[in-house]
């Protein structure tokens, strides 16, 4: 019942914005949308946690602790997003009656996109999860290259041709894995994720190795996982700033989440040293590569863009690491990230709304100019970095602290110096940005309510979760370390 | 009889890669890669015949449909837009792409060898080598070629090879998961077509090569 009503609720807000046509109506269908979104997603996490996995359509559709946990992200992410973009948009676009019919597109899109990935997770079958993962991307390109610029549409290009590229090798992955348990299965059986997982011990080892890496590139593609990263900076930074709000905070753990099934499986079969020790390879490149990105970035949104790339490293080397702790802190800074790093998305398009530039240099003084802006992301920006007390360093902390208790000597140490590193480069830019003497000809002031609610909203659980975790959230994620780290048969 | 049709069948798919390797005409292109999915559906209905498989009938006219008819029906269009440059301008020219394809497949064929040699089932062990190489030259094709529409025939190709080792390895995949990888091909392309039309409208250019703003 909350299922069936998490997915219509965006396909609601989209048919309304394909056939509605007063703007203010619509402004507020979206908003609504998107609290309904998280509203029912909370829901559904309660439920889950208390009765286990819901089960739609006759179990193609399934919700158990992992995706229910993912879904929660993507809400969170998607509730903020849906009210920004009402206030990003008006400024995006003007009064025109071209650009009323291209608001109307544009919300229509964002839902659709927001549905495809609200429903991805929920697939049962690894098949039909890829595809859904494929139609993400299709939905969001024309997110990306929405205001039709050189940048944007070449954006929009790269990120179409990279990732489905990225999709075809997860969809050979997928294919082997079928192939893979046909000697045990007969040649006829279900895609689904259970069936195979329940089986894995009998797979032939070497060709779940191989399946694996397939996978990892396939899906860390779009995860934005070094070297196949390529992508990400040039959409996160030429979207509309809630398009990469919802790219950088839902759309990463929506493939993460394949990653992670795959690793369940992997594990299963393999056992759990092999996909640690490639999760923590990858992990540590794509923090190196993103640090070098980050300490000589002169954009601001290619800033947060390869924080994300960052950040996706580090959730990869606390799965790699594993145990306990690890899992534990991977899964809490996926969604730590999620309301950090939107949160950073809406600050910096309020900044080149008002700016008028994305160029670090150019732009001073942003807390004279927008005071709860400034302030709002200038703790967000501290947030994103680690530092105590708020829930990133939380998650960071028990990560390191994973690795260290596992005696990985050398990575523990290169994920501490990376995240240093980070941290000096990214904390002397936020200062520039937002200390200083402001630009005289700017008016002072905020953009408008529907700009600077987000921002708090977001800011609030940031700084919640870092002193205290609800039950539920609590209860979620214990089930899900239990799942990853295979202590009970899903 | 059966398996030399079959084998025939592989040697057709693949060189209709090659094609796409060595000429400089979009239009020839987009004809390569219409007859290789005509050649993969028909070579999926064979095997339909010979294993006992129903489901297969299915994918083979449906493969037709989407892969053979549709997919090259809108990228004829597409490139009926007078931006687009009809002939490539070549980063590297065909003999050598042919001469580094060709390598691609030889690559293709050991692995192949290596993976499936103890099963030793001739046929088999072909199919699986054209569908790696298949892979391999659809990423190949993807990173040397600039123009926008042959890097859609380029993820074509690769899906194609995917498809061709899916029949081959696993002929009872279920039917669900072969229609939506279909109707992943079909709105795939739609979307990047759309895309290419927007930016021939919006930069009047449709070359990749021109895309080179967004760095660091």
């Amino acid at each position: 019942m909350v299922l069936t009503a998490l997915f219509v609720i965006p396909l609601v807000v989209a048919i309304a914005a394909v056939i509605g046509r007063y703007r203010r109506t619509l402004e507020w269908v979206v908003a609504a949308g998107g609290v309904g979104v998280l509203v029912c997603a909370v829901l559904l996490l309660i439920q889950v946690v208390t009765a286990g996995p819901v089960r739609l359509l006759d179990g193609f559709l399934e919700v158990d602790s992992l995706c229910v946990f993912t879904i929660l992200t993507v809400a969170l992410v998607s509730c903020t997003a849906s009210i920004y973009s009402v206030g990003y948009m008006r400024y995006v676009l003007g009064n025109s009656p071209e650009s009323q019919a291209r608001l109307h597109r544009y919300h229509a899109l964002q839902a659709l996109f927001i549905l495809t990935m609200l429903v991805s997770p929920a697939l049962s079958n690894l098949g039909v999860y890829l595809i859904g993962i494929e139609l993400t991307t299709i939905m969001s390109t024309f997110l990306v290259s929405f205001e039709r610029a050189h940048e944007s549409l070449e954006a929009g290009w790269k990120y179409i041709v990279i990732v489905s590229a990225g999709i075809s090798l997860a969809l050979l992955g997928t294919i082997l894995l079928y192939f893979a348990g046909t000697p045990v299965l007969g040649s006829v059986y279900s895609l689904d994720w259970r069936t195979v997982h329940a089986v894995a011990p009998q797979l032939d080892a070497r060709m779940v190795k191989v399946i694996f890496i397939l996978i990892l590139i396939g899906y860390g593609t779009k995860v934005g996982l070094a070297p196949m990263h390529t992508w990400l900076p040039d959409a996160h930074s030429e979207a509309p700033s809630p398009v990469s709000a919802l790219l950088s905070g839902a759309l990463l753990n929506t493939a993460m989440f394949g990653v992670l099934r795959f690793y369940t499986i992997t594990a299963a079969s393999v056992g759990e040293a092999y996909p640690q020790a490639l999760l923590i390879i990858v992990g540590l490149l794509s923090m190196a590569i993103a640090s070098f990105a980050i300490i000589q970035q002169r954009d601001e949104k290619r800033l947060f863009a390869y924080s994300s790339v960052e950040h996706m490293g580090i959730i990869a080397v606390g799965f790699g690491f594993g145990g306990t702790l690890g899992v534990f802190g991977g899964l809490l800074h996926m969604l730590n990230h999620s309301l950090a790093k939107s949160l950073l998305f809406y600050g910096a398009g309020n900044v080149l709304r008002k700016y008028q530039t994305k160029e670090i240099g150019r732009i001073t003084g942003i807390i004279r100019v927008m005071p709860v802006t400034g302030i709002v992301w200038m703790l967000g920006g501290l947030a994103i970095l680690g530092a105590p007390p708020f829930s990133l360093f939380l998650s960071e902390f028990a990560i390191l602290a994973a690795g260290v208790g596992r005696r990985l000597w050398l990575p523990s140490l290169i994920f501490l110096g990376l995240i240093l590193i980070v941290f000096v480069a990214f904390f002397s830019y936020l200062n520039t940005m937002v200390f200083g003497r402001p630009p005289e000809r700017l008016s002072r002031g905020e953009l408008n309510g529907w700009t600077v609610a987000p921002l708090v909203l977001s800011f609030i659980p940031v700084l919640w979760l870092g002193l205290y975790i609800p039950h539920p959230v609590q209860h979620v994620l214990d089930q899900v370390s239990e799942l990853l780290l295979g202590e009970v048969s899903p | 009889m059966a398996t030399v049709l079959l084998n025939l069948m592989i040697v057709a798919i693949l060189l209709s890669a090659l094609v796409i390797l060595g000429t400089r005409w979009l239009r020839v292109y987009i004809h390569a890669y219409a007859f290789q999915s005509l050649t993969l559906s028909l070579l999926t209905g064979l095997l339909a015949v010979q294993t006992g498989h129903g489901v297969l009938y299915a994918v083979a006219v449906l493969t037709y449909l989407v892969r053979g008819l549709i997919v090259p029906l809108i990228l004829l269009r597409v490139t009926k837009n007078p931006v687009m440059e009809q002939e490539m301008n070549l980063f590297l020219k065909v003999p050598s792409s042919l001469l580094i394809g060709i390598s691609l497949v030889i690559c293709a064929y050991l692995v192949s060898l290596r993976l499936l040699g103890r099963q030793g089932n001739p046929f088999v062990i072909g199919a699986v080598a054209v569908a790696l190489a298949l892979v391999l030259i659809g990423f190949f094709v993807l990173s040397c070629r600039s123009q926008a529409v042959t890097h859609v025939l380029a993820l074509l190709i690769v899906e194609n090879g995917i498809f061709l080792g899916s029949v081959v390895l696993a002929p009872g995949m279920p039917l669900i998961v072969e229609l939506v990888v279909l109707f992943d091909i079909l709105v795939t392309v739609i979307a990047m077509s759309v895309m290419v039309q927007i930016m021939a409208i919006r930069l009047g250019t449709t070359s990749a090569a021109e895309l080179q703003r967004l760095t660091g």
